[in-house]
């Protein structure tokens, strides 16, 4: 030890002693307490990695029925609505519904936080939550009305796990959790999970290796993977049919195409995510007319009379509302009982948005801060989308959370292409060499 | 003959621990890590939910070699915080959060002088304290706690660990090292 750190081990002593005597620690466990411990049952109230990760135990869980989609997808519009209705109509006049409006329609935005938990449908079962900021600050009001082309992603952090169940066709059993970090400071994924039996028997003789690494977990670092002019990315395209009873032994069917790719070149990742939904014969659910007149109201062109007409249909809709001021110049609107969106008769879909709950918080000179819906897609659905204009301690993922030393099987892609790169790679670094 | 082919020595790999030795070793840093989802929760109760999961999880790892069990339990007992505040959908505004700026300040200012009275009250201070030292092996938190927070002399400490006074020297030295060095490179939860 040289004598500068022995100086300041001597001040380390010093200070330790000062500050043990001054902060009190958390008192140690008691016996009981220990007992208690594993005394545990196979289960609790707390969702641990493990136990997220364990599909079965949440088989019985799995939604049957998917007409459920359609309220899932017009929650949050059906939020805004709700908002702009309860502050117009005069019952809650502490804040201005204008300046509510505006700073939906008006603040700029950096970026947003998706969380999302217990979303169930007949097939898979989504937790998780997404992080991103925006290589611009956008607005909603140009975004709808075409004024603004879409804003790219310029970072984004993504932890979710999706558990298919037995009803899933082509990935019956398979689980994973897939963690995500792109952008200026860093760049990897780490995928963990099992395979089901499906995939299992698709992937035949590589299915045991393959079982094998997805069950420790990879990491796979992405640095120097999209530094080429070629883009990467993945499409999705799922197409669901939803049918709904109409009581009298009619049916209505919709059909509801989903495109969601995600692409990743120098230019930063981009994510997108378009849905057309196709309805056959009729509308179970009246929110054609009323999604036309929420964009008109947030692109500023719903006249006062269209205004009124609005708010009279709406006021209608929730059962329960109310706004609350929960602290000095923050609002909290929240809308219970949203049945009166639907006239469906088979009770499913009214049930579904019987029991939803959305909130709003709204700050007073900053504008619309967070919306969450409760009770989405099924008792335990939860969605809470929040503006950020930069990442706090909740958005950001910790690489080494990820890796277990000796388990978790790493791997360098931007190395790996650089060894194994095109042969004009090849051809071209061989000639410069001579 | 074993351990060696063609004269290539092959190391064997360290030996498992028996299954007998599972809750021993759990026991031995059940202390520490109770004391970490303490101090990061404020809540005795949470805490004890999250070591009964701590439990079930060390029930389910595979075979460990003696010491990994702890380094184990600790990745698991930061992925079950971070889910159970995932779940809750945010960050609660009462617990001590890592602020890596000021833990690295911290670090830098406990070596360069006796910090006043008014400065180690402060609880910025005393937050990121507890929680670098709640991330530290359970010995050496052991070793930190009792000679700092209880006030036991070396010759106390020996007995209880076993091992001679010099011996608890240089734990406590490398245990203070381990601290500033946890200190300076904090990580977000």
């Amino acid at each position: 030890m040289t004598g500068q750190e022995d100086h300041q081990d001597r001040l380390l002593d010093q200070n330790l002693r000062s500050i043990g005597r001054r902060v009190p620690l958390p008192a140690a466990p008691t016996e009981q307490q220990r007992n208690k411990w594993k005394q545990a049952p196979g289960s609790s109230d707390l969702h641990g990695p493990e136990e997220t990760m364990r599909p079965t135990g949440r088989g019985g869980h799995f939604m049957r029925n998917r007409r459920m989609y359609l309220p899932a997808g017009t929650a949050l519009a059906a939020a805004i609505v709700m908002a702009f209705v309860l502050l117009t109509s005069g019952r809650h006049n502490a804040v201005a519904a204008e300046t509510i409006l505006q700073s939906f329609r008006d603040a700029p935005r950096q970026g947003l936080r998706i969380v999302f938990s217990g979303l169930q449908t007949e097939e898979m079962l989504v937790d998780g939550r997404v992080s991103v900021l925006f290589d611009q600050p956008w607005r909603l009001g140009e975004l709808i009305s075409g004024e603004m082309s879409d804003p790219e992603p310029s970072s984004i952090y993504v932890d979710a796990t999706v558990a298919f169940s037995e009803a899933a066709r082509e990935h019956a059993g398979l689980h994973m959790q897939v963690a995500a970090a792109i952008g200026e400071a860093e760049e990897w994924a780490y995928v963990q999970g099992t395979l089901g039996p499906k995939m299992s028997e698709e992937l035949g003789a590589v299915a045991p290796l393959a079982g094998n690494l997805l069950n420790r977990g990879v990491m796979i670092d992405l640095e120097g993977v999209f530094e080429g002019e070629n883009p990467i990315g993945v499409t999705h395209t799922s197409v669901r049919e939803v049918t709904v009873g109409d009581g009298a032994g009619g049916q209505t069917t919709a059909t509801i195409e989903t495109d969601a790719s995600v692409t990743v070149d120098d230019a930063g990742p981009r994510l997108t995510v378009a849905s057309e939904v196709d309805v056959q014969n009729g509308a179970a659910i009246e929110l054609g007319e009323l999604e036309d007149q929420l964009e008109d109201l947030l692109a500023g062109r719903l006249d006062r009379e269209g205004l009124e007409a609005l708010v009279l249909r709406l006021d209608e809709l929730a059962g329960d509302v109310d706004v609350e001021e929960v602290e000095p110049g923050l609002y909290v609107l929240t809308a219970r009982d949203l049945s009166g969106l639907t006239d469906d008769d088979s009770g499913d879909v009214t049930d579904t948005l019987a029991h939803m709950v959305v909130a709003m918080g709204y700050r007073v000179d900053v504008g619309v801060e967070w919306l969450n819906v409760d009770h989405l897609l099924g008792p335990d659905g939860h969605l809470e989308i929040a503006f950020i204009n930069e990442f706090g301690p909740a958005d950001q993922l910790n690489r080494a959370d990820y890796v277990q030393e000796g388990v978790t099987f790493e791997l360098d892609a931007g190395a790996c292409l650089k060894m194994f790169g095109s042969s004009d790679d090849a051809a071209g670094e061989a000639s410069a060499e001579k | 003959m074993a351990g060696a082919t063609h004269g290539l020595r092959v190391i064997p790999p360290p030996a498992a621990e028996p299954a007998g030795d599972r809750e021993a070793a759990f026991d031995r840093c059940a202390d520490a890590l109770y004391r970490y989802f303490v101090v990061r929760t404020r809540d005795v109760h949470l805490a004890d939910d999250l070591m009964q999961q701590l439990w079930l999880a060390a029930q389910q790892l595979g075979p460990t070699v003696p010491d990994e069990l702890e380094y184990r339990l600790r990745a698991i007992a930061r992925n079950l915080l971070r889910t159970y505040w995932r779940r809750q959908q945010r960050l609660p505004t009462h617990v001590p959060l890592v602020d890596p700026d000021l833990a690295a300040e911290l670090a830098e200012r406990l070596v360069s002088k006796e910090l006043p009275d008014a400065e180690l009250c402060r609880a910025e201070v005393r937050e990121q304290l507890l929680l670098a030292l709640t991330e530290l092996p359970a010995q050496q938190q052991a070793l930190l706690i009792g000679h700092y927070f209880e006030q036991r002399d070396h010759a106390e400490l020996a007995a209880q660990f076993g091992i001679s006074l010099r011996a608890i020297e240089g734990r406590l030295y490398r245990a203070r090292r381990a601290l500033r060095e946890r200190l300076q490179h904090m990580e977000l939860l």
